[in-house]
């Protein structure tokens, strides 16, 4: 682990010798005291840590974020790097990436240690091209080697007028020396493109269109529409077809529960009730799994809530409702959060949640979930946070939980 | 019963001394921007459809093109040399929201960022603002679902299972599914 640490560290040694740059840090220690369901003390603890260095001119930039956990009572530990990456700008129209960095090239959004060169952001046409072995944090740490490798091609058009339009392309292999190339390949192809009309109501227009060639089925289709009518409205709708190719070897949790496409219609709206003061925000989805072929389920998912503030007061409330159905079971919620900025530098904030569910499984309950924390700036970007927290659910019958929160963020320019 | 009682009654109290609490009302970002100045001193670099894109934006400041401030004062190869301080006009924590950021934007930001990622970087320039979602682990506070999701996830899962793909893999059901469960890690 070391040896990786002190890599991050030399990332960042060619910064130190520049003079024009930016330079910023950051440091989360989140800790918590608890007992678990064996009535054992915990003591875990996260902290996050991160920075970016850019020197002024553009030429050289660097960033990196880090995470290390510990339980300080069962002395157990784990840590993840989430991006350590260099950015060199030799030319204007060029730019390498290298090292641990996410990657967000038209299809779903990755960690990948690898390489990535753009060429041409100031021209009418930008190419992008990559490639790196994916790394996905939640099963293993940055020492693990066995994950997919990923090579694409991003083609955007830059220069049409509040429109943007996007071909995309990426191979995914998921073991290297793996031959049989149907189960164990993913060829994607990919559009997407987004438009704004300057017409009534303002319509931002968007859409995505995804074809998997090595599984031959169309992976993922969107269009979706923004609408503004009015000064106190905002509105979205949005169709979605979904239909991963299920004969590849990478197991994925859609396919834990559908064996075919899913749609979802969708439709929110964002409703300024009384301006500065108070919002109205509801989103509600339909949603048709294919459970089993020929077997298709609906699910209905709503959430809707209310946004009140007052400014002089530094006082904000958000009370909502959320509802889901599916063939899972059918739940109820509500929520509640009081944020009270005292002043500048003091804030208070509470915050009560409370579901109640039936499941297809018969294990029917309701959980409560409430929370009180106060937070205060030290000096300039220095905070402390303490507060609590009681819980109430199908494991614990009484839940009490201490949180410690210190986070320092820190920008230098020269 | 009595420490919820406790909790509630602290929660309560902490309202009305709430109500003495004065704050400065804060202002937009355009307010800081002296338009004169940019019109006259810079006159041929910084024309008027660098901001005012749609006609509709020299009577209404919620349609000025907000990318055209930072045409000149944060790309490194603008037009001019200019300072590029974002406190200038980001003061008091204002960071204003583009209209498609107004409703339902979590459901549907993969959509535009798809389009035009580099529309994303222009606000958001650091990717430590994609990974604090989409990678980092919160196994402290965890704050990217309601605090009670732990116990209906299955019924939410059933309902849209992309939408866990979006974050996780199958080896984290697996951690408590398969009988790998620890407390809360």
């Amino acid at each position: 682990m070391k040896k990786y640490l002190i890599s991050v560290c030399l990332l960042f040694l060619p910064g130190l010798s520049a003079v024009a740059a930016d330079i910023q840090g950051y440091a989360d220690l989140d800790n918590q005291f608890r007992k678990n369901q064996n009535s054992q003390w915990e003591l875990p603890a996260d902290a996050f840590l991160g920075g970016s260095f850019r020197q002024d001119s553009g030429f050289f930039a660097a960033e990196t974020d880090m995470r290390f956990f510990r339980d300080l009572n069962q002395t157990s530990d784990d840590y993840d790097l989430y991006q350590a990456v260099l950015h060199v700008q030799p030319e204007a129209p060029l730019q390498l990436d290298f090292g641990r960095q996410f990657v967000s090239q038209g299809f779903a959004a990755a960690v990948m240690d690898g390489s990535k060169l753009t060429v041409g952001s100031s021209w009418p046409l930008e190419l992008t091209v990559y490639s790196g072995e994916l790394r996905s944090v939640e099963t293993g740490d940055f020492n693990l080697l066995d994950d997919s490798l990923l090579t694409g091609a991003t083609l955007r058009l830059t220069q049409l007028p509040q429109t943007s339009v996007t071909l995309n392309s990426s191979w995914r292999r998921d073991k290297i020396g793996e031959t049989n190339w149907r189960q164990n390949d993913q060829v994607f192809v990919g559009l997407a493109a987004s438009s704004h009309l300057n017409i009534v109501t303002h319509p931002d227009l968007y859409g995505v269109f995804e074809y998997d060639a090595s599984g031959q089925v169309i992976d993922n289709g969107s269009a979706g529409v923004d609408l503004s009518p009015g000064k106190r409205v905002a509105l979205n709708a949005e169709f979605n077809y979904y239909n991963t190719d299920r004969q590849t070897h990478r197991n994925t949790i859609a396919a834990l529960f559908s064996r075919g496409r899913t749609l979802t219609g969708r439709l929110a709206s964002t409703w300024t009730v009384i301006p500065k003061y108070l919002n109205f925000v509801q989103t509600y989805a339909f949603q048709q799994v294919t459970v089993l072929p020929g077997q298709r389920e609906q699910a209905h998912i709503l959430d809707a809530s209310l946004e009140l503030s007052f400014d002089t007061l530094g006082l904000s409330l958000n009370p909502g409702y959320y509802f889901t159905r599916s063939f899972g079971g059918q739940l109820h919620g509500a929520h509640v959060s009081v944020l009270e900025q005292f002043t500048d530098r003091w804030s208070t904030q509470a915050s009560v949640d409370f579901s109640k569910y039936t499941k297809v499984t018969n294990d029917n309950d309701n959980a409560l979930s409430l929370a009180l924390g106060t937070g205060y700036e030290v000096v300039d970007d220095l905070n402390l946070s303490a507060g609590f927290e009681y819980n109430r659910n199908n494991e614990f019958d009484r839940d009490v939980r201490g949180l410690l929160k210190l986070s320092y963020f820190f920008k230098h320019s020269s | 019963m009595k420490k919820i009682a406790v909790v509630l009654v602290l929660a309560t109290l902490l309202l009305p001394v709430s109500l003495t609490a004065k704050k400065g009302a804060s202002k937009h970002p355009f307010d800081f921007f002296n338009h004169e100045m940019h019109t006259t001193m810079f006159e041929g670099v910084v024309t008027c459809d660098l901001c005012h894109a749609d006609p509709e934006s020299y009577g209404d400041r919620s349609k000025v093109y907000r990318l055209g401030c930072h045409k000149c004062h944060k790309d490194p190869n603008g037009p001019i040399p200019v300072p590029k301080p974002c406190d200038t006009c980001h003061q008091d924590g204002w960071y204003p929201k583009p209209q498609s950021h107004k409703t339902d934007w979590l459901a549907k930001h993969q959509n535009y960022a798809k389009a035009n990622p580099a529309e994303c970087s222009q606000c958001h320039a650091n990717k430590q603002f994609c990974l604090d979602c989409h990678m980092k682990r919160e196994t402290v506070v965890k704050k990217m679902h309601r605090r009670n999701f732990k116990y209906f996830h299955s019924i939410e899962a059933r309902a849209n299972p992309r939408k866990c793909d979006s974050c996780h893999t199958v080896s984290y059901c697996q951690n408590c599914h398969a009988g790998n469960a620890n407390s809360g890690r």
